[in-house]
């Protein structure tokens, strides 16, 4: 064990040494945390470019509109739907950050759909992913302008509308051979339709400010959308889970750090095995278990080290809050194990050095942008998005997240946890074996 | 101390080692002679465990074969590659790899000055490795080497990009070592560096021995004639002889033209031995 200490404290030290390796271990996923934590707490909510949300939805009502809305909305390239039987388990979706919210349309809703006039439905229910609330307004908005397109046609130019309806009225209440019946119904209804349009502010309105859409009187209101918490309830008062970008950006972050560690480790082993520092270490009295051990164990501490340090910069100087402590140390420990695998298989990606530098951080970016590394998953096109569970990157961020502000439950984490610890184990003895193979 | 029994080491296509058979005694300091691909560097990494011979044994003290961690606590290895960490100073190399063979405490601190001060590098110490000059870090290589005290000290071709100053304080280290009583095994293609300072010489050429002896007896028998270059007052010649001494004694002793105004003596050389040998010269 001194040994192996021993050799582990040479490698932190070298690292500590090497301005590079420094840089992407410390400097650039602090950078990325605070950097992109501005950028996207800045970011407008209405983005008119949006494509695939990922919704899944719910239908309680089995009116033939209701499932013909719901068609319509699959149709939508703005969506990407998936439509889920239970509200149970829509919410698991959304939760586990599969999907980004989850619709819920109430029982009568086909009945407003058909006849807005008749007045609101119960409320559609709304839930958003915590890690996109502040997609939040935006997706509400995409919704309701969704459902008042069904009358766009119809609507669509409100002030040729008005004259329409002004001129159908007048000819209703004008012509002589028009039931005394019908003209009882039709007058108000008409004049209801007028002051639709006069109170409706255009669809644009509603789409880049959703938000006043629920809560605003006065106008017209055919369908009232709730937002849910679709996140676990907590025993404290303050149910928001996501109040800050940087709880975003600081898990990206620390999968940024410990990627950086594991390459830095796993080129200077690949520097070792070329400038003849391995072969003494062989020629020592230690066992290639205790060579290997060592390596593992620096870039362990290391990458925990990193994590610590983003998740202490993250809490006392921006103000993240953390569900839980120990489930973050947890998830921490995981993608700790998880990259020192990548680290070793990292070590046999080439001869020399650069084949090694260069190939290695290929593959991590790769890996970290199809993980989300770089942007939410939520925000990926979805063929890219598919792959993403190949990615160790992926897992380290649910975790993370989970621990963070996702509110994951004990077996919620055992999933990504559980796939860093076994991405590692694995990594770690193919790595090694080929390593040893390749230091003959 | 250290015996090779029918050793074969073959790379691919290439026999490196060929049915090595070589038994180094305590004490002594054994040279292995032979030009670049000779099989030196690969007997070396044999006997010290980093490569497994394909044929034969390897015994260490009697202890058993270098594989085994423990047989090798005894063996200090100073690679032809330069073995050392950059960035890190003199100091925390010697300390990390005296550590590796279980020193520590003020026993490993003594030990780390001991042989700073026997390669002259204590002003040194604490300046980081990567910017020594080649002679330094080879200095260092061996100082690395020989931290834990070895009974056997391996020296893959020590001198390479060396500057001669360097070159001596090596030298003068081996010799160091010869006098504690430590086994030397010292390997090089340079024959003035194998004659100066080995007691025994093995000639490698193309993964074989092809002789082993004394660098006197090396001579002797293989080393053919010493030239006798004669300069009278008319003329000059060469004589080709076993005994030099006794030849210039009998011309001095003559008189007249035939007496030797000045003379040249050229001794055979290992040098000599390997053209012999080989019909090839070490420096190809
Ligand atoms: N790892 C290796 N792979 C293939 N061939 C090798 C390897 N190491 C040495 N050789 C070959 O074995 C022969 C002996 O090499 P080496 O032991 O390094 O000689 P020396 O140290 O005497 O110069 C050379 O022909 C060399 O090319
Ligand atoms: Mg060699």
């Amino acid at each position: 064990m001194g040994t192996i200490w021993a050799l582990a404290r040479k490698d932190l030290k070298l690292l500590v040494r090497d301005r590079s390796g420094l840089f992407f271990a410390v400097v650039f996923p602090l950078l990325y945390a605070t950097f992109f934590g501005y950028i996207m707490s800045g970011m407008s909510s209405s983005d008119a470019q949006v494509r695939g949300i990922r919704v899944v939805v719910v239908n309680n009502d089995d009116s033939s509109e209701s499932q013909a809305f719901v068609e319509e909305l699959k149709q939508d390239e703005k969506f990407d739907v998936l439509v889920a039987q239970s509200r149970v388990e829509a919410e698991d979706l959304v939760r586990k950050g599969s999907r980004s919210a989850m619709i819920v349309f109430p029982e009568g809703f086909g009945k407003t759909l058909s006849n807005p006039f008749v007045g609101a439905s119960e409320a559609i229910e709304l839930g958003i992913d915590p890690g996109r609330s502040m997609q939040a307004s935006m997706i509400q908005g995409l919704l309701m302008e969704k459902l008042m397109s069904g009358f766009g046609t119809l609507f669509n130019d409100s002030k040729r509308m008005r004259s329409t309806v002004a001129d159908t009225l007048s000819s209703i209440q004008k012509d002589p051979d028009i039931e005394p019946a019908f003209k009882f119904l039709m007058v108000p209804f008409l004049k209801s339709v007028d002051r639709f349009y006069t109170e409706l502010p255009n669809t644009q309105t509603f789409a880049q400010n959703g938000e006043s859409s629920t809560g605003s009187s006065g106008g017209f209101q055919p369908f009232a959308i709730e937002r849910v918490d679709v996140v676990r309830a907590s025993k404290d008062e303050n149910p928001s889970n996501l109040d800050s970008a940087f709880q975003i950006t600081f898990p990206q972050a620390i999968v940024w750090g410990v990627m950086g560690c594991a390459a830095s480790f796993g080129i200077s082993l690949v520097t070792e095995r070329t400038n003849g520092t391995l072969m003494r270490l062989r020629v020592a009295p230690i066992s290639w278990t205790t060579i290997l051990a060592s390596k593992a164990l620096a870039c362990f501490i290391a990458t925990t080290l990193v994590a610590a340090m983003l998740i202490a910069v993250g809490v006392l100087i921006m103000g993240i809050k953390i569900h839980s402590f120990l489930m973050l140390l947890v998830a921490i420990l995981s993608v700790s194990v998880g990259f020192v695998g990548i680290m070793m298989l990292l070590s046999v990606l080439g001869r020399t050095e650069r084949s090694a530098g260069g190939i290695g951080w290929a593959v991590l970016l790769i890996l970290g942008m199809l993980g989300g590394a770089m942007m939410p998953l939520e925000f990926m096109p979805e063929s890219l998005r598919q792959f993403a569970s190949i990615s160790p990157i992926k897992w380290s961020i649910l975790a993370l997240e989970g621990a963070v502000w996702r509110r994951f439950t004990v077996q919620e984490m055992l999933l990504p946890c559980g796939v860093l610890l076994g991405i590692g184990l694995g990594c770690f003895v193919l790595g090694s074996r080929i390593f040893r193979i390749m230091g003959k | 101390m250290l015996n090779f029994q029918n050793i074969s080491k073959t790379y691919v296509s290439i026999c490196a080692v060929d049915d090595l058979t070589l038994e180094i005694k305590k004490g002594e300091v054994f040279g292995l002679l032979g030009p670049n691909g000779a099989g030196k560097t690969t007997t070396i990494s044999m006997a010290v465990g980093l490569v497994d011979p394909d044929r034969g044994t390897i015994q260490i003290n009697g202890e058993g074969s270098p594989t085994d961690p423990a047989v090798r606590k005894g063996l200090g290895v100073a690679p032809q590659a330069l073995a050392l960490y950059d960035d890190l100073t003199a100091r925390e190399n010697l300390l990390l790899f005296g550590r590796l063979y279980g020193l520590a405490g003020a026993e490993l601190h003594n030990a780390v000055m001991r042989v700073l001060e026997f390669v002259t590098l204590s002003d040194r110490a604490g300046d980081r490795v990567g910017g020594f000059s080649g002679g330094m870090k080879r200095r260092l290589n061996l100082a690395c080497a020989i931290i834990h005290e070895p009974d056997i000290t391996l020296m893959d071709e020590p001198t390479a990009g060396v500057d001669p100053q360097s070159r001596n304080a090596i030298f003068q280290l081996v010799t160091d070592l010869r006098e504690r009583g430590c086994t030397v095994i010292y390997t090089t293609h340079y024959m003035e560096e194998a004659e100066r300072l080995c007691d025994r010489v093995a000639i490698m050429d193309q993964g074989k021995v092809i002789a082993l002896d004394t660098v006197d007896n090396l001579i002797k028998a293989h080393g053919g004639q010493a030239e006798l270059t004669i300069r009278t007052s008319q003329n000059q010649r060469v004589i080709q002889t076993d005994d030099p001494l006794s030849d210039l004694a009998r011309l001095m002793a003559g008189d007249g033209s035939d007496r030797p105004t000045s003379f040249t003596l050229d001794r055979p050389s290992l040098e000599s031995v390997f053209l012999n040998l080989t019909g090839r010269s070490l420096r190809d």
